[in-house]
């Protein structure tokens, strides 16, 4: 039998809280935004947009959390480069925001706050069923040590149904 | 255990404005974002600058070491303090496990909110405290 306090139960309800030992989501994906010279993808300490993802924009985002280079040294970036994974050491000068298709923001998060390896293990539970990945951005206070051979990698766990509303709540 | 699910969240901060005064209130500044009156707070996380160097609109926060000389106090919308004097260093998730701060999601005025100092340390005018605040539309 499991004992649940009105509060924690009303939460649960409400889909504010989850067990951080439940399953995270059906889906896994790693997300990246090369930082390059020059075009699109400049670093810079402006916004810096993810790339699109109509596939993962349609999906529920039931987590986040920031790749380090202590989990993987490099990824492939959407224009087929391979670049290094930042190190934690600069995630406190980067900001995460969420948004939907109308960059509405749905969210601002401290990258790390959304690092594992800084918060015992625990991911960043979401519930964005509306994220445009395209218009959801970071920014970076400050790119000192931070070169064009780096990117920035998020891990997405998603499912593939959004819920209805009923199921939301 | 459980911990919080994010349905939306607006990173927040109350800046020292003038010197240092120990016991002082300092105000939360005014987000238009948070400001109807139909959105409900459950959840709130401190960052210092470990968490986050510079708030979203280009302030410094405060060092880690020094989030053992703030306090915060949350007031909601019927000018109750929910929160009253709470150590800052206890909404810091990394102090948690990784578990982020819930409360009974609440109405707040932001701008009824404010920090205190308790003891100065490193801490420096125009400094800010930064403040995630996790909410839902009602």
């Amino acid at each position: 039998m499991r004992l649940v306090s009105p509060i924690i139960q009303n939460f649960l309800d409400r889909g504010y809280c989850r067990d951080y030992t439940d399953q995270v989501s059906e889906c896994f994906k790693v997300v990246v935004i090369p930082f390059n010279a020059n075009g699109y993808y400049k670093l810079n300490t402006d916004r810096m947009f993810f790339p699109s993802d109509p596939y993962l924009s349609a999906c529920w985002i039931r987590g986040l959390a920031v790749l380090s280079s202590t989990e993987l040294v490099s990824v492939q970036s959407p224009e087929g480069t391979q670049d290094d994974v930042l190190s934690a050491s600069s995630f406190p000068r980067i900001m995460i925001t969420i948004c939907n298709s109308k960059r509405e923001i749905l969210s601002q998060i401290a990258a790390q706050s959304c690092y594992q390896g800084a918060n015992n293990g625990k991911i960043c539970f979401t519930d964005f069923s509306d994220m445009d990945l395209g218009s959801s951005y970071i920014t970076i206070s400050d790119i000192t040590g931070i070169n064009t051979t780096n990117c920035f990698a998020l891990k997405v766990y998603y499912d593939l149904q959004v819920p209805t509303q009923n199921e939301q709540n | 255990m459980n911990n919080l699910i994010i349905k939306k969240s607006q990173i927040v901060e109350a800046q020292f404005q003038t010197a240092i005064v120990l016991n002082q209130k300092y105000n939360f500044t005014e987000i238009p974002n948070l400001s109807a009156n139909n959105l409900i707070i459950y959840g709130i996380e401190c960052y210092t600058a470990t968490q986050l160097a510079k708030t979203p609109s280009g302030n410094t926060t405060i060092a880690v070491a020094d989030a053992v000389n703030v306090i915060v106090t949350f007031r909601n919308t019927k000018k109750e303090e929910f929160v009253y004097q709470m150590p800052v260093y206890s909404l810091i998730r990394a102090n948690n496990g990784g578990f982020v701060t819930m409360f009974k999601p609440q109405l707040v005025n932001l701008t009824d909110c404010y920090v205190q100092v308790v003891a100065a340390g490193t801490l420096a005018t125009n400094q800010s405290v930064a403040f995630n605040l996790y909410y839902d539309v009602i």
